[in-house]
């Protein structure tokens, strides 16, 4: 009888766990789907080959960061590094071209598609929400931050972007937004 | 004596008026949305925010100089939030900042320009 409970017991556990990350991966799997059917053919095909088996990795995201680099260098732009953000989990760089936008059409070919589902990725999920959010207003209380008490996820990314943008983010809060963040995007040291 | 402290006055907020970064306003289609950009403590910063419930992604990047060289940073990107701040560290000095948004219906806006 008790050792029915305990398989039955770790079962369910298994099963939940199961759930959790594969109702992850679904709707993941859901966003790409709709983005190809979407974009149809009018997505480049090495954005395409990447998002294809309806899943996207960090691998496959750095590989259309760099291809985008190459891309850049290729037609003569005069790129500065490849960029680590937010303790790596966004990538990019800087570019010295006098117009802005000489990285656009390398970005149509190979990054804006894979982009927009990594970024989307990064967003917590609703289950992950409440324990991120804990996590990220601890933080940047013991960061010496004041921000709102009983804050959203969305009111600590605001506090921080306001607070970074005039310049009283300690170097802590930057450290503790690097960890959390989806929305500020920081150059990591 | 009254002169002299209206002009003293005048030439405070003229001052403060100058330091503040003034943030601009744009439409893309049904999507309202600003931005500006700042540099403070050696941070460069640009943040493009929508002011309505119309826009589905924004973007945003500053110009900014590091080692005597003038660079465009990568543009940060959401459409899960309202806003998005790019902050570059380790900067010298920056002028401007570059902002974009889509709208619901697919409108994309030109890149706009924060002084």
């Amino acid at each position: 009888m008790f050792r029915s409970l305990i398989a039955l017991t770790t079962v369910a556990l298994v099963a939940i766990a199961g759930c959790s990350t594969s109702g992850r991966d679904d709707a993941a799997s859901h966003r790409i789907e709709s983005l190809l059917e979407r974009v149809g053919d009018d997505m480049p095909q090495s954005q395409r080959s990447a998002l294809s088996d309806l899943e996207l990795t960090y691998d496959e995201y750095e590989a259309a960061t760099l291809a985008t680099i190459e891309c850049m260098r290729e037609s003569g732009i005069i790129v500065i590094d490849l960029e680590s953000m937010n303790n790596g989990r966004y990538l990019g760089y800087s570019h010295s071209s006098s117009a802005h936008d000489a990285d656009e059409p390398c970005r149509r070919e190979h990054l804006a598609y894979v982009e927009q589902i990594w970024v989307d990725q990064q967003a917590p999920t609703a289950a992950e929400s409440e324990e991120i959010r804990a996590e990220y207003q601890q933080c940047l209380e013991d960061a010496g931050e004041n921000p709102p008490p009983d804050s959203t996820f969305e009111d600590l990314e605001r506090y921080v972007a306001l607070a970074g943008m005039d310049g009283i983010l300690t170097d802590a809060g930057f450290s503790c937004a690097r960890e959390h963040s989806v929305v500020n995007w920081i150059s990591d040291p | 004596m009254f002169r002299r402290l209206a002009i003293l006055l005048t030439t405070l907020m003229l001052a403060m008026v100058m330091i503040v970064p003034a943030a601009s306003g744009w439409i893309a289609a049904e999507c309202s949305f600003n931005g500006w950009n700042s540099f403070s403590g050696n941070t460069a910063s640009a943040y493009t925010g929508a002011t309505n419930t119309g826009c589905d992604a924004v973007w945003a990047r500053v110009h900014y100089k590091e080692d005597a060289i003038w660079k465009w940073s990568t543009p940060c990107y959401t459409y899960t939030y309202d806003f998005c701040t790019k902050f570059q560290p380790g900067a010298d000095d920056a002028d401007l900042g570059k902002h974009r948004a889509l709208s619901d219906s697919g409108g994309l806006s030109p890149w706009y320009t924060s002084y």
